[in-house]
């Protein structure tokens, strides 16, 4: 057995271990959805930005640096921390007061409780299972490519595997689980990022002489606008900070708190991880530039193959075995996340929206998550055209579809549920119709124009201007009466 | 209904958008540049609203300092753009990005929030029931 297999089994049996663990604590669909409501800020916290820091945020973004440059960064990653400070000031108290008046256990059930509107409830609910679906399908196959690197196996094995594995676990102890292996994943990959910065850099002489080598060759390179147009870069940042308030695995995360002082240190210990991450993809990414300038790496036609080349040939493959396993934990925490959220649309939103009630959640919630998975891996599989179209329901379709009506509709009084059901609407339909009409060759974007960017404002843009042209009394008063002890309050006052 | 504060908000809110929606059309990129730390701002400010949409004036003051720092710093890193110079091995104007910007996103922003939740928004939550201790 190699070390980096040993390695990999050991990683596995502390997931078992804690969805083991889990299990025996689940007695209901609160524990399942939202871990009981026991988190403490750390762990809260921490498992919020792993969810959010995905692979594609170290894989994706290392790739993107290594044929962009520095700028690559700068659009995905550098503003991201703040998005966390964001969003504890306009989620964090709003929605702990909300999960302790009411059952809230997802998105759809906070739209429930601020908009009388079935349709708004409706459609949110297919949107997060579809976008969940959507996001494991991504996973499941980044899950593949890198279980087939570790264990030499087909990348179809190693999707089932990797696919196998999250499942286990996170049906059997649900967000209870998945929090904590979310921690315990989030706390691998900091290590791991810390580790790798210096190891990359050193590869090539440490920080600076990284640097020199790289403007010497070619300082357009480590410019602000190196080879991306700055209104896409800049747009690309925009997308990443709205979307980072508006993604389902952390706004669930703020229903799990067990008290009102764990917000307090969330946003500064999510940002510092994440910030922390990110120097995974800002050294290898630039450390494989500097290679690629010396003449000790290729040119690589497949920029998506920058991490594993360094990996494979540039460092020891006993630290390569930790980065495989802190990448996998990467993809795995943001895939639990989606799971559980995906199992409660399915069995908790949906029928509600239509007026079903559930009983036996926890075991409904369970098969749900089996559910959620097994469509995933077909998708990944066998149908590339779904995952082609599911690949346009990402990030930006979630920002443009939630950050309206759940962000703003927390505050404003005008929102509307009109204008919910619009904006969820436009986010899903926008990403999909640009994806597949951009394929087919039947429009062409420009290449200074961020889909991604450009949709989740006009998701935002378009919420506004039908919560004020269509307004709704119902909803206007729904808000007085969400925020009850407000309405005691100045009332009293006056 | 009449105008109250988060009105306001999120007309602001409206406005930079549009804006930065405008930019990304026109490719005008200091439109969507700028908007970035606007908005953070305003939706900083629209978060620490408390239940009586009230604001705390120490708060309002820390927040707007944190967004005049932030459109500072971008307004240094843009002017920067093809200044020539080098900093720690960089362009100044990425420079900026990595040396400033990047941490004080990271760390300030956080502690901002850290200190106008103690100072003000958890006043709003001593009355809710606090969980079972499981961690």
């Amino acid at each position: 057995m190699t070390p980096v297999i040993a390695i990999m089994l050991i990683y596995f049996l502390l997931m078992f271990g804690i969805g083991y663990w889990a299990k025996s604590r689940v007695k209901s669909s609160k524990d399942f959805l939202v871990a009981g409501q026991t988190l403490g800020f750390f762990v809260m916290a921490v498992g919020t930005f792993s969810s959010i820091q995905s692979g594609f945020g170290m894989i994706g973004h290392t790739a993107n640096i290594y044929s962009w440059g520095l700028q690559a960064i700068v659009a995905a990653a550098f503003l991201v921390p703040v998005a966390f400070a964001v969003s504890w000031f306009l989620l964090g108290s709003r929605l702990y007061r909300l999960a302790r008046q009411y059952d809230v256990y997802s998105i759809p059930d906070v739209i429930r409780i601020r908009y009388p509107s079935r349709p708004a409830h409706l459609s949110m609910s297919i949107a997060t299972f579809v976008g969940s679906v959507a996001y494991m399908t991504a996973q499941v196959t980044a899950t593949g490519v890198i279980v087939s690197l570790i264990f030499g196996t087909s990348v179809t094995v190693g999707a089932i595997t990797g696919a196998a594995i999250v499942a286990l676990y996170t049906i059997a102890g649900g967000m209870l689980a998945g929090a904590w292996t979310d921690f315990i994943q989030g706390l691998l990959m900091v290590v791991l990022s810390i580790g790798t910065f210096f190891v990359a850099t050193n590869t090539v002489g440490g920080w600076s002489t990284m640097l020199t080598t790289i403007s010497n060759h070619d300082i357009e390179f480590l410019q602000l606008d190196a080879t991306q147009p700055l209104t896409y870069i800049y747009a690309f940042a925009v997308m990443a900070i709205l979307g980072t308030a508006a993604q389902p695995q952390l706004i669930t995360k703020f229903l799990m708190l067990r008290s009102p002082s764990e917000l307090k240190w969330g946003a500064l210990v999510a940002a510092l991880a994440y910030g922390i991450t990110t120097l995974f993809a800002l050294s290898v990414g630039l450390t494989m530039r500097a290679l690629t300038i010396e003449g000790r790496a290729p040119e690589l036609d497949n920029i998506d193959n920058t991490t594993t080349w360094f990996f494979n040939n540039m460092v020891p493959p006993v630290f390569a075995g930790f980065v495989l396993a802190g990448l996998l934990a990467a993809i795995m925490s943001s895939s639990n996340s989606f799971i559980a959220v995906g199992a409660s649309s399915l069995m908790r939103d949906l029928p509600s929206a239509l007026g079903i009630t559930v009983r036996n959640e926890v075991r409904w919630a369970r098969l749900a998550s089996a559910f959620v998975v097994s469509c995933s891996l077909v998708f990944a599989l066998y149908l590339s055209q779904v995952v082609f179209l599911l690949g346009a329901i990402g990030w930006a379709a979630f920002a443009a579809a939630i950050f309206g009506p759940l962000a703003l509709g927390l505050y404003w009084r005008r929102a509307t549920g009109l204008a919910t059901t619009v904006a969820i609407s436009f986010g899903i339909v926008a990403n999909l119709a640009t994806t597949v009409l951009t394929a087919q060759g039947i429009i062409a974007i420009p290449t200074y124009i961020q889909t991604g960017g450009l949709v989740t404002c006009l998701g935002i843009m378009i919420f506004i201007i039908v919560s004020v042209c269509a307004p709704s009394r119902a909803s206007a008063d729904r808000f007085t009466e969400m925020w009850e002890l407000r309405a005691a309050e100045k009332t009293a006052t006056k | 209904m009449s105008i109250d504060r988060t009105d306001k908000l999120v007309g602001a809110c409206f406005a930079a958008t549009t804006a930065a929606t405008v930019g990304m059309f026109s490719n005008y990129w200091p439109v969507v540049y700028y908007s970035i730390p606007v908005l953070v701002t305003l939706f900083m400010l629209m978060g620490s609203l408390d239940k009586r949409d009230e604001w705390n004036p120490p708060a309002t003051a820390g927040i707007v300092s944190f967004g005049l720092v932030l459109v500072l710093l971008f307004g240094v890193a843009n002017a920067a753009l093809h200044d020539g110079g080098i900093i720690g091995g960089l362009p100044t104007s990425t420079a900026v990005f990595v040396y400033a910007i990047w941490p004080v996103a990271t760390v300030v922003g956080p502690l901002v929030f850290a200190w106008v939740y103690h100072t003000w928004l958890r006043h709003d939550l001593e009355d809710t029931d606090a969980q079972p201790v499981a961690q």
